[in-house]
C-alpha cells in the first residue's frame, strides 16, 4: 500500500527530477509517515515544476507548464464549482456517503485481516492435528473428527523425534480462580510450552518467556501476564515481575510480560476472561500432562522448502495412536490460515455491499454532472469556438470532477471515522479488533476512491460534453442540444437501479433470515430468567459431598430471594457452554464395535425443567429424592428418545453411563449451541450425583432481571465469600449473542440499501426535473395543440418508466447470479426466494414511479403561451 | 560555474541544515538526513521532496556537488551518491551563520533571550 502511494507522489514530480532522484527518494520516502509525505509533496511539487518552467533546466519540449495549466484549471473548477453551490453540495454528499461506508468497511477489512499478524514470518507457521477418520460415521463426532487436540507425551515425542519443524509448541486454555490479589476471580489461563512464544517468534516486552525447564513437572510456578492483564490489573506497573499471583491458591511468580497484540485465537473458550489470559508452562499442570488427556492445540515453524504433508507424514509416525482409535492421522494446515478462518467471506460480503453503494453515488454524481452539462453546453461551445481544442476541454471538466471526489474524499473521511465507531460497537467479537482505526493506509484508500470515483463518474460527461459539436449548439441556441446526454443519463439510472436492486435483495433476505433465526423454538423460556456461573474449587471445598452441600444450601438461598419464583442449576447451559458428548449404552440392545452412540451429558439440579420452562412429555423430571444412595435415573431429551424407542415409550428402559441409570421422564427438545443449531441428544442426570466444580445457577423472577445481579452475588457470597462468580446475565441476552453476527450482517445491508435507495430515488428524481425541464417548449406545443395534463404526466412518466423496466430487469438478472454468495449467511430462506425479488422488483418500481411522479406532475401544468413567449 | 550573483542572499532553512550537515564530512542523502535529525534531536526532519529538491537546487546553483570519492567502502548500497560542500557553499553557510549570527546578537541586546520560555 505504503509503495502504491510513494510511487504515485513520485510520479507527480517532472521526469527529469524523478530520473535523477528517483530511488534516493523512494528510500527516503519508505521511512516518513502518510501526512508528512503528502506535506512534503504539496510543499515541493509545485516548486519543483516551477522551476522546470522558468527555465531551470531548458527541454523545450511543449506543455512545460502543465502543473501550471492543472492549477489553473483546479482554480477555474473551484470557481464554477463555488457558482453552483446546491449541485456542488449534493455531488460531494452523495459522494461522501459512498466513500465513507466504503471506507468504514475498509478499516475493519485492514486492521482484521490485512495487517500483519504480530508474529514473526507467520507464513512459516503450521498448526498440527490429531485426526479420527472412523468418526465421520458417527453424527455426534463427525464434526470434531479432523480437530483433534494432541496429548502432553504424544508432543514430547514429535518434539524430542521431528526434523521437518524449525521448532514446535504447543498451548491449551483453561481457567483458575485468581485468589491474589484482590477478589476471587474465575480468569483464562492459557498453558503453554517453554518453546510457544520462541516458535510464535514473539519476544515478552518485560522479563522472559519460560524456560526449557520450565516445562518439567514439579519447577517452581511461574507465570507470563498478557499486555492486557499487566493493565487492567496492575496499572502497568512494572514492578510486578518477581511478585506473585495466586491461582488456585498456588503462588505464581510473575516472570514477563507479552507485547499489547499478541493474542491466540482459540484462547477464551471457556468465556470467563476473554483475550487476557494468564500464561503458566506445562510443568504448572498437572492434568493435563496425562497420557489420555488430548488437550493442546500444537503450532510448528516449517523449515526452509517442507511441505504440510511431509509434516504431517513425519507427526504421523511420532504421535502414538490412542488406544481406542487405532485408525487415527495427523494432519497439518497453514496456522495462519487458521486464524483468520472464517473472517475472510463475512467481511467481504459487507466490503463488497459498500462498493457496490459507491458505485451508485458515482453513478448519481454522473447524472447531475451530465444534468449540468444540458447548462453548459453553450459555455462549452464559446470556449470551444475561441480556440480551446477538445483535450483541453475535457481536461477541465476532468479537473472540476476530481475537486469533486476529493471534496467527497474530505467528508467522507468524516463519515468513515464515525462510521468505523459504529462499526466497532456494533460489530460482533473478531480478533484484532482493536488494531482497527482510520490510519495512513485507510486515509489513502478513502483518497483513492475519490480520485477514482471521479475519473468513473466524470468522464463519460466529460467526454459527451466536450464532444458535443460547437456550431451546432451555437446555432441552434443551447436548450435544444443533441439528446445523447438524455440517453446516457437513462442508462446510468437503469444502473444505479439495476445495482440498488442488489443491494435490497441482499437486505431483505438477511433481515428475512434474521428474522427466522430469532422466531426459532429454543425449547425453553429465556425471557425473565438469569444465570450465575460459580465455582466451587477443589482447593476450597474437598470432595463432592461438601460441594453439593454448598451447591444446595446456595439454591435454597436464592430460591428464598423476592420476586423468585424458581431456582435450580445445571452444568452447561443452553447457548453459554456446551455440555460434553459421551457414548453409553443401551440395556440389552449391544452396539457393534466403534458405533457407540454419543449423547450430550448435563448434570442438572432438582427444579431445572420448571425453572428452564422445558417441558416434560412424559414422567417425570429430576427431583430432590434423586441423590447419590437411591435407583440411579436419567432424563432424555425427545431427540435421544426417538432414536432408540421411535414407537414406544423409552419409560423403565435402562441406559448404560458408568451405572445402569433407569430412563424415568423424557423432556422436550431443546437447542443448545446456536440458533442455527439442530437439537441434539441429551442425556439429564441428577447434579448431586457428581457434582462438578463449575455450575450455572438459574433464577427464574416477575420482577427486571437486572436488578436480580446484586441479590443473587450477595445470596451466593452469604454461603461462602470465597466463592467465584465468573459470569451473571439474562439468559436472553445469551440467546441474542448467538445471533449478533446475523444481526450486525443484517442491519448493515439494511442500512446499505436504504442509502441505495434513497440515491437511486434522488437520481430518478433528477433526471425526471431536468427531463421535463428541457421539454418545456415541446410540452407547450403539445398542450397548444389540445394535448390533456393527464396525458403529458403519462408521458413524462413513461420517460422514467423506460430506465426503471430496464434496471430492474437486469438487476433481476444480476441478483440471481450474486445472491449464491449469500448462501452460506442465511438461515431458512432461500437465496432465490422469489417472493423477495417480486417484493423488491414491486419496491423499487413504485420508487421510480413516486421519484417521477412530483416533477411529471409539473409538465401538466406547462402554460403553452409562457414557453412561446420566452422563444 | 555559477556566478556570486547567482547566489540566493539567505539560505533556506532546509538549504542551511543540508549545507551544515555537510560541512564536516561527505554524505549522501539519508545520511543528511539523519545527521539532521541526530544534531536537532528530531525537531528538524525533512521529507523526501524537500531534501532532493533542496539538493537539486543546490547543485545547480553549485554550492554543493557529488563528492567523487566514496568515503565507506563498506557501504550496504553502492549506488548511493555522496554529496560534497564547494567552497561557494562554506562561504554561503559562512555568510547565513554570520548573518543569523547578527540576528541572535540584535535578539539579545532588545533582551529577548532574558525572558523564560513559554511567556
Amino acid at each position: 500500500m505504503k509503495r502504491l502511494l510513494c510511487a504515485l507522489f513520485l510520479r507527480l514530480y517532472p521526469k527529469s527530477f524523478r530520473d535523477e532522484y528517483g530511488r534516493e527518494w523512494r528510500e527516503l520516502a519508505a521511512r516518513r509517515g502518510f501526512l508528512s509525505l503528502v506535506g512534503d509533496t504539496l510543499r515541493e511539487v509545485p516548486v519543483q515544476w516551477r522551476h522546470r518552467a522558468s527555465g531551470g533546466q531548458a527541454t523545450g519540449r511543449k506543455g512545460g507548464g502543465s502543473l501550471g495549466t492543472t492549477l489553473q484549471d483546479a482554480r477555474f473548477g473551484l470557481r464554477t464549482l463555488r457558482k453552483r453551490p446546491l449541485f456542488t453540495l449534493m455531488a460531494v454528499g452523495t459522494l461522501s456517503l459512498g466513500i465513507g461506508s466504503a471506507t468504514a468497511m475498509f478499516s475493519v477489512v485492514e486492521g482484521v485481516l490485512l495487517r500483519g499478524l504480530p508474529f514473526e514470518n507467520p507464513e512459516e507457521l503450521v498448526s498440527v492435528w490429531q485426526t479420527y477418520p472412523e468418526w465421520r460415521g458417527n453424527p455426534d463426532l463427525a464434526p470434531m473428527w479432523d480437530w483433534g487436540y494432541l496429548a502432553y507425551p504424544g508432543f514430547e515425542r514429535w518434539r524430542d523425534g521431528q526434523t521437518q519443524l524449525q521448532g514446535v509448541a504447543v498451548h491449551a486454555s483453561t481457567a483458575r480462580n485468581l485468589t491474589s490479589p484482590g477478589d476471587v476471580e474465575r480468569i483464562t489461563v492459557g498453558v503453554a510450552s517453554a518453546s510457544l512464544f520462541s516458535v510464535l517468534g514473539v519476544q515478552p516486552v518485560l522479563g522472559r518467556g519460560f524456560l526449557p525447564e520450565e516445562d518439567q513437572a514439579g519447577t517452581a510456578p511461574v507465570a507470563v501476564l498478557s499486555h492486557a492483564f499487566w493493565q487492567e490489573r496492575f496499572g502497568g506497573d512494572e514492578g510486578v515481575l518477581r511478585s506473585t499471583i495466586g491461582l488456585n491458591q498456588t503462588h505464581f511468580e510473575v516472570v514477563g510480560i507479552l507485547p499489547r497484540h499478541f493474542e491466540l485465537r482459540g484462547l477464551g473458550f471457556f468465556g470467563s476472561g476473554g483475550a487476557k489470559p494468564v500464561w503458566i508452562p506445562t510443568g504448572a499442570d498437572g492434568y493435563r500432562r496425562a497420557e489420555n488427556s488430548h488437550s493442546y492445540e500444537a503450532v510448528g515453524r516449517l523449515k526452509p522448502g517442507v511441505t504440510l504433508p511431509q509434516v504431517a507424514g513425519e507427526a504421523r509416525s511420532l504421535i502414538p495412536a490412542p488406544d481406542e482409535d487405532p485408525g487415527h492421522s495427523v494432519r497439518a494446515e497453514s496456522w495462519i490460515e487458521l486464524q483468520r478462518a472464517g473472517l475472510w467471506s463475512p467481511l467481504l460480503l459487507l466490503l463488497g455491499a459498500s462498493g457496490i453503494l459507491l458505485l451508485i453515488a458515482a453513478g448519481n454524481v454522473a447524472t447531475l454532472l451530465l444534468g449540468e452539462a444540458a447548462g453548459r453546453r453553450h459555455e462549452m461551445a464559446t470556449r470551444t469556438a475561441l480556440g480551446a481544442g477538445r483535450r483541453r476541454l475535457v481536461r477541465q471538466l476532468l479537473t472540476e470532477s476530481i475537486l469533486l471526489g476529493m471534496g467527497g474524499s474530505l467528508l467522507g473521511i468524516g463519515v468513515a471515522i464515525a462510521g468505523t465507531h459504529f462499526l466497532l460497537a456494533m460489530a460482533p467479537a473478531l480478533p484484532r479488533l482493536d488494531q482497527v482505526s482510520v490510519n495512513g493506509s485507510v486515509l489513502f484508500f478513502a483518497v483513492g476512491l475519490g480520485v477514482l470515483s471521479s475519473l468513473v463518474f466524470g468522464l463519460a460527461p466529460a467526454l459527451h460534453l466536450a464532444g458535443s459539436g460547437a456550431r451546432q449548439t451555437l446555432a441552434t441556441g443551447w436548450r435544444s442540444g443533441p439528446r445523447g446526454g438524455n440517453s446516457l443519463q437513462k442508462g446510468l439510472i437503469a444502473a444505479e437501479l439495476a445495482l440498488t436492486m442488489v443491494l435490497l435483495v441482499s437486505g431483505v433476505l438477511v433481515v428475512r433470515s434474521l428474522d427466522r433465526l430469532l422466531a426459532v423454538e429454543t425449547g425453553f423460556q429465556a425471557e425473565q430468567l438469569v444465570m450465575a456461573r460459580v465455582n466451587l474449587p477443589g482447593y476450597r471445598f474437598g470432595g463432592m459431598t461438601e460441594r453439593a452441600l454448598r451447591v444446595e444450601e446456595i439454591q435454597e438461598t436464592l430460591s428464598a430471594l423476592p420476586g423468585v419464583t424458581a431456582a435450580s442449576g445445571t452444568s452447561s447451559l443452553p447457548f453459554y457452554n456446551n455440555p460434553n458428548a459421551l457414548s453409553y449404552g443401551i440395556e440389552g440392545r449391544p452396539a457393534p464395535e466403534g458405533t457407540a452412540p454419543h449423547a450430550s451429558v448435563m448434570d442438572v439440579l432438582p427444579g431445572f425443567f420448571e425453572t428452564m420452562g422445558i417441558r416434560i412429555m412424559e414422567g417425570r423430571p429430576i427431583q430432590d429424592s434423586d441423590r447419590s444412595d437411591g435407583q440411579p435415573v436419567a432424563v432424555i431429551s425427545e431427540t435421544f428418545a426417538r432414536r432408540h424407542w421411535p414407537d414406544e415409550s423409552p419409560l423403565g428402559a435402562r441406559i448404560l453411563f458408568g451405572d445402569t441409570l433407569l430412563v424415568v421422564g423424557v423432556a422436550a427438545d431443546v437447542i443448545h449451541e446456536s440458533l442455527e443449531s439442530k437439537p441434539s441428544a441429551i442425556l439429564y442426570l441428577p447434579f448431586f450425583r457428581s457434582a462438578g466444580p463449575s455450575i450455572n445457577f438459574l433464577v427464574r423472577t416477575t420482577g427486571a432481571p437486572e436488578a436480580l445481579y446484586g441479590m443473587i452475588r450477595e445470596a451466593i457470597h452469604s454461603v461462602d465469600r470465597e466463592i467465584p462468580i465468573t459470569r451473571t446475565g439474562t439468559v436472553t441476552s445469551l440467546v441474542l449473542a448467538s445471533a449478533r453476527d446475523a444481526r450486525f450482517r443484517a442491519l448493515l445491508l439494511a442500512v446499505f440499501a436504504a442509502c441505495a435507495s434513497l440515491l437511486a430515488c434522488a437520481g430518478v428524481f433528477g433526471v425526471t426535473s431536468r427531463a421535463v425541464a428541457q421539454r418545456q417548449k415541446e410540452l407547450g406545443v403539445r398542450k397548444a395543440l389540445g394535448a390533456g395534463a393527464g396525458g403529458l404526466v403519462r408521458l413524462s412518466l413513461l420517460g422514467a418508466a423506460g430506465p426503471g423496466v430496464v434496471g430492474v430487469a437486469s438487476g433481476l438478472v444480476i441478483t440471481l447470479f450474486t445472491s449464491g454468495f449469500l448462501r452460506g449467511f442465511l438461515f431458512e430462506v432461500q437465496p432465490w426466494d422469489p417472493a423477495t425479488y417480486g417484493l423488491v422488483a414491486g419496491v423499487l418500481m413504485a420508487i421510480v414511479f413516486l421519484a417521477a411522479l412530483f416533477p411529471a406532475r409539473k409538465a401538466g401544468r406547462v402554460e403553452p403561451m409562457e414557453v412561446l413567449r420566452e422563444e | 560555474m555559477p556566478r556570486r550573483s547567482d547566489w540566493p542572499h539567505s539560505l533556506t532553512p532546509a538549504a542551511f541544515q543540508i549545507l551544515l550537515a555537510l560541512a564536516d564530512a561527505d554524505r549522501h542523502g539519508l545520511g543528511i538526513v539523519e545527521e539532521i535529525e541526530s544534531r536537532t534531536g528530531g525537531e528538524t526532519v525533512l521529507g523526501p521532496g524537500s531534501l532532493y529538491g533542496t539538493i537539486k537546487r543546490l547543485r545547480e546553483t553549485g554550492l554543493i556537488c557529488e563528492a567523487e570519492r566514496v568515503p565507506d567502502p563498506s557501504e550496504s548500497d553502492p549506488r548511493r551518491r555522496y554529496y560534497t560542500i564547494t567552497p561557494f557553499g562554506r562561504e554561503a553557510l559562512a555568510r547565513e551563520a554570520r548573518r543569523l549570527e547578527v540576528m541572535v546578537h540584535v535578539a539579545k541586546s532588545k533582551a529577548v533571550l532574558d525572558q523564560e520560555p513559554g511567556r
